[in-house]
């Protein structure tokens, strides 16, 4: 399972169009706050950090994912061009 | 910058970035890459001789995607199959790909005395009993935060049954000598050669337990019924066993079909237990028909060859190598008796010491067999563990 963590629906909404567009099977969008809960029996292949969450919900969510595995990949959606 | 300041605040991170609005050439750059690393990380991580499974057949490939369901979550597994299916490689898969971080711990529940089991499985406390110095926890509370694998469930003493449904309905455990609970954050994994609907039936096993151990179950398939995976199995244990020894060995053709025909009755331990024997028998050699032991060839059907039966039954009485008559002669009746106790030998061995199954196994009648082993003074002794 890919899961989109975004703040607004729309824009994870989005996210989750392209990302099934390249093929990916069973894309999942949640909030910086539910997101763990919707992971169910299902294994976690990547999170997508959405562009619109605060500094203190990225430290989170990447906190988060650590004590789940930190061998999950975690992809930073931002407005600019900071890598 | 965020993604920079992540990355000394959490180094472990695997952090990709893109911009937004996403254009679609970057997203695909970053799941290719995604796609690659969990692959890879799904095959390259180090793990124990043996915790792999291996085969191609629909039915290792069924278990395989039970096993990436099932691993995520906590429910209960109870793993069935025949000895030597392995049962504990699918409980090693369950917990590598679990997630869990603590560590996987197994008990077989058959080769512990029940006067011990108890204490094993949940601990005591100093003065609990004779012999008990200090406190001790058991291997429930060792495998905090991981998976804790009761292998042969089915041979549970049933009053640890009713001990071990109450952990699993609570969570809790109490020490040997203790009223205190304590709780248990782990991850249960139950397997069993035994068919416990059979056992319930005889009393032996309790309903409610086995209702709460199958909530996940998964059946293994017997090698014969899977011998798409045999080839690929003979592969591995000769990669493997080789790489240990220094030693090449290649399996002809001819030898190759017949150990697909083969029943194997002791599953893939007994395919492992044979190519670690040819090893040693033929290193550096080439395996033919010939060099595989009496039992696999005998059951061959329209083998064409006489002699090559023949030469195959000589060859596993003498270990591997080719008989040859003495000079001087030998005792034709001493030499067949030696035969004869061998392959009754390996009958028990193959029927984990089951007299009516090594009769049908050899063909002569339980009384005569039982006669047999008496005047050869032979004990039954079980399959090998591996």
């Amino acid at each position: 399972m890919i899961m989109v963590v975004n703040r607004t629906g729309s824009a994870a909404e989005n996210l989750k169009e392209l990302i099934e567009f390249m093929d990916a099977p069973h894309v999942c969008t949640s909030t910086p706050t539910k997101w763990q809960q919707q992971i169910g029996d299902s294994r976690l292949e990547a999170v997508f950090i959405g562009p619109d969450l605060t500094d203190k919900d990225i430290r989170a969510v990447v906190h988060d994912i650590g004590e789940l595995d930190p061998n999950i990949p975690i992809v930073m959606i931002t407005e600019d061009n900071d890598e | 910058m965020i993604s920079s300041d992540l990355h000394k605040e959490y180094p472990w991170a695997r952090l990709h970035s893109l911009n937004y609005p996403v254009r679609l050439d970057a997203l695909g750059e970053v799941l290719a890459d995604i796609r690659a690393s969990y692959h890879q990380t799904d095959h390259s991580d180090p793990k124990p001789r043996g915790t792999q499974l291996i085969g191609n057949s629909p039915d290792t490939e069924l278990v395989r995607r039970l096993i990436e369901q099932v691993a995520p979550s906590l429910a209960t597994v109870l793993i069935t199959g025949e000895s030597g299916t392995g049962k504990e490689v699918v409980a090693r898969q369950i917990h590598e790909r679990s997630g869990r971080k603590g560590p996987f711990v197994a008990v077989n529940c058959g080769a512990i005395p029940e006067s011990l089991l108890e204490s094993e499985l949940f601990g005591h406390e100093r003065g609990a009993f004779t012999g008990a110095v200090s406190a001790r926890a058991g291997r429930f509370e060792q495998a905090k935060g991981g998976t804790f694998f009761l292998d042969e469930i089915g041979d549970m003493p049933t009053v640890m049954q009713v001990k071990l449904l109450r952990v699993l309905e609570e969570r809790v455990i109490e020490r040997v000598g203790s009223a205190d609970s304590i709780p248990v954050d782990v991850r249960l994994v139950a397997a069993t050669h035994r068919d416990l609907p059979k056992r319930i039936e005889a009393g032996k096993f309790r309903e409610d337990l086995y209702y709460r151990l199958s909530v996940f179950p998964i059946e293994i398939t017997p090698l014969r019924e899977r011998t798409a995976d045999i080839a690929p199995l003979v592969d591995e244990f000769i990669c493997r066993l080789c790489a240990e020894e220094s030693v090449t060995l290649q399996i002809a053709r001819n030898a190759m079909k017949i150990l697909e025909e083969y029943s194997w009755p002791g599953n893939v331990r007994e395919l492992a237990n044979l190519i670690e024997r040819l090893v040693v028998v033929k290193p550096n050699g080439v395996v033919k028909a010939r060099d595989l032991p009496w039992p696999i060839v005998e059951r061959q059907e329209g083998t064409p060859d006489g002699t090559e039966v023949l030469s195959s039954r000589l060859t596993a009485v003498s270990g591997g190598v080719h008989v040859n008559l003495p000079s001087g002669g030998l005792d034709l009746k001493q030499y067949l008796a030696k035969i004869e106790q061998d392959m009754i030998h390996q009958a028990l061995i193959e029927s984990d010491g089951v007299v009516q199954r090594a009769s049908e196994l050899l063909g002569v009648g339980r009384t005569t067999l039982v006669e047999k082993i008496r005047r050869y003074e032979l004990n039954t002794p079980k399959k090998p563990v591996h």
